[in-house]
């Protein structure tokens, strides 16, 4: 028989969903920052506007995700403390760096991007402030891996599970954001007509589709990887899943994964866009799903990790 | 010389669960309701009639590689020359990092007011006849919330809230040459507290004798509290 362990520690989730809005919407902040970056040097002239709307709202995503992270920490006017001490063994001592430059260089560059007119300057800063975001998104899926006493979340699906959410979730929240300036403010001059628009967007579908489809697979690598690993990860697993398996299956998996999936492949697909409203429509309703499909896992995996486990003896 | 290299060890043969050791480091450390920086796990294994009954004091581990201090992002957690695991409150900014890094549950968070627990308790168990424990306390003239000025010398008397908290081995009784509180209320000398650097130290002696376990081996923290023989 399984021994009854009975330990009474201070009861609750550590981190709460304040936390999970951090990663969310720093994750979005930091997809919207590559993809910004991206389209701005690869992509034709009617996409820089696309580029320009991704580029503004990065910044403010981050400083949405911080100013949340900063409600969640017990003693505020210690924050100062993370500067002026140097902890370069902590992760988040890290990150609280690499952020806070993020944010500001950041800003100047959503700035410089109130001019769509090609900019050196810009792009120069655009190079340093890409690395900057990558080394954010990957942050948000470290500072979770290194907590080994969380076998939910140590492991290296955790950081690509970061990796590819900020992936899809920057590039929805950038097409989302952009959909709703096109629809308040309307479609400028240079994004010319309607259908090649739709139809130039083609290598941004593709990134999503693979994006997803990874997601898809590192879930299940990640499910394997706990369950048939050590009984404590096994445990931690089914603990988590009991609490939150619903959720990260319905809205995060379906919802969030699944659903837009079939919604970018069908209206997507590769024949020529015929009713390019309609798509893109069904674009912009699978980006809201990637979003909202997008907090759902960031939301179970923060909660479902601290879902509290026996605790081994000896 | 060599520095101190501080260490405990806990005799579970001696140990007959009174809880003692607990009691102690709240009146010593004055720590808050609820909190547990001596504390204790229960495991029962069998059925009736072969039950098996363990009783396990924790604290804090003082880990040699302690996940609390390499996760801090403001060394608020820090390591002491003399290997002891000890928290700044000055520099904790509440993220709590400590608290999920650490395996063993033995940090605490303060998210209420020092004393709230005595200020919220202000009613009756039955309305118009038993008095409240605020008004107990207040009529007896008993010194409640009970505080130990002795604590404050190395760290705040009364910590706030916000931060974090957490067993120090009673570093401000280890500065006056004296043994953390728990070890001298011990009334079965379970606890063996003392150098791990000196060869002829009480734990030494004791490791030397008894084959030495410590709690969560596999996570890699080296922990410097050790568990000798079996009840």
């Amino acid at each position: 028989m399984d021994p009854n362990v009975f330990y009474s520690i201070q009861s609750g989730p550590i981190w709460d969903w304040r936390v999970a809005v951090d990663l969310f919407a720093g994750g979005v902040g930091v997809g919207a920052f590559l993809f910004a970056i991206l389209l701005s040097r690869f992509g034709e002239q009617r996409y820089q506007r696309l580029a320009q709307t991704a580029a503004i709202i990065a910044p403010f995503l981050v400083m949405l995700g911080l100013a949340f992270l900063f409600w969640k920490v017990g003693n505020k006017t210690n924050v100062y403390q993370m500067a002026i001490n140097l902890a370069p063994s902590s992760l988040m001592w890290w990150g609280f760096l690499i952020q806070s430059a993020l944010v500001a260089l950041g800003l100047i560059h959503a700035w410089q991007w109130l001019d769509r007119a090609p900019n050196a300057a810009r792009d120069r800063l655009g190079l340093l402030v890409g690395a900057l975001a990558l080394l954010v998104g990957v942050y948000h899926g470290l500072l979770l891996a290194v907590l080994t006493s969380h076998p939910i979340w140590a492991s290296g699906s955790m950081v690509l599970m970061a990796v590819l959410a900020f992936t899809t979730t920057g590039v929805a929240g950038a097409l989302v954001a952009h959909l709703l300036r096109m629809t308040v403010a309307g479609r400028s001059d240079e994004e010319g007509e309607l259908t090649g628009y739709v139809d130039g967007l083609r290598p941004v579908r593709t990134v999503l589709l693979l994006a997803l489809a990874l997601m898809l697979a590192n879930f299940f690598f990640w499910w394997v990887d706990l369950s048939f690993g050590s009984l404590e990860s096994a445990q931690a697993l089914a603990a988590a899943w009991s609490a939150y398996g619903p959720l990260l299956l319905l809205a995060g998996i379906g919802l969030g994964l699944v659903v837009p999936l079939v919604l970018i492949a069908w209206f997507f697909g590769n024949a020529p866009v015929s009713k390019p409203a309609l798509t893109l429509s069904a674009i912009g309703l699978a980006s809201l799903l990637v979003l909202v499909g997008g907090f759902a896992i960031r939301y179970a995996v923060v909660m479902g990790g601290q879902v509290s486990l026996p605790i081994s003896v000896f | 010389m060599t520095a101190k290299r501080y260490g405990m060890v806990i005799d579970l043969h001696r140990c007959v669960g009174c809880a003692a050791c607990d009691i102690a480091c709240k009146s010593e450390n004055n720590v808050p309701y609820e909190f547990h920086w001596s504390n204790h796990i229960l495991e029962t294994t069998g059925t009736f009639p072969n039950v098996r009954y363990r009783y396990i004091p924790t604290l804090c581990n003082h880990c040699e590689n302690a996940p609390c201090v390499h996760n801090c992002p403001t060394t608020a957690m820090y390591k002491s020359a003399d290997g002891l695991t000890l928290h700044d409150a000055d520099k904790c900014i509440g993220c709590r990092l400590c608290q999920l890094a650490c395996p063993y549950g033995v940090i605490y968070f303060n998210d209420q007011a020092p004393f709230s627990q005595f200020d919220n308790d202000n009613a009756p168990a039955i309305p118009e006849c038993t008095s409240t424990g605020q008004e107990v306390a207040l009529r007896t003239g008993v010194p409640i919330p009970y505080y130990n000025p002795a604590r404050a010398t190395t760290y705040p008397g009364v910590r706030a809230q916000g931060i974090v908290e957490k067993c120090t081995f009673c570093d401000h009784r280890l500065a006056q040459g004296e043994l953390p509180w728990c070890v001298e209320s011990c009334p079965t000398e379970a606890r063996i507290f003392g150098d791990l650097n000196d060869p002829e130290s009480a734990p030494r002696q004791a490791l030397a004798k008894h084959a030495p376990r410590v709690l969560q081996k596999e996570k890699g923290t080296k922990p410097r509290v050790f568990y000798i023989r079996d009840f």
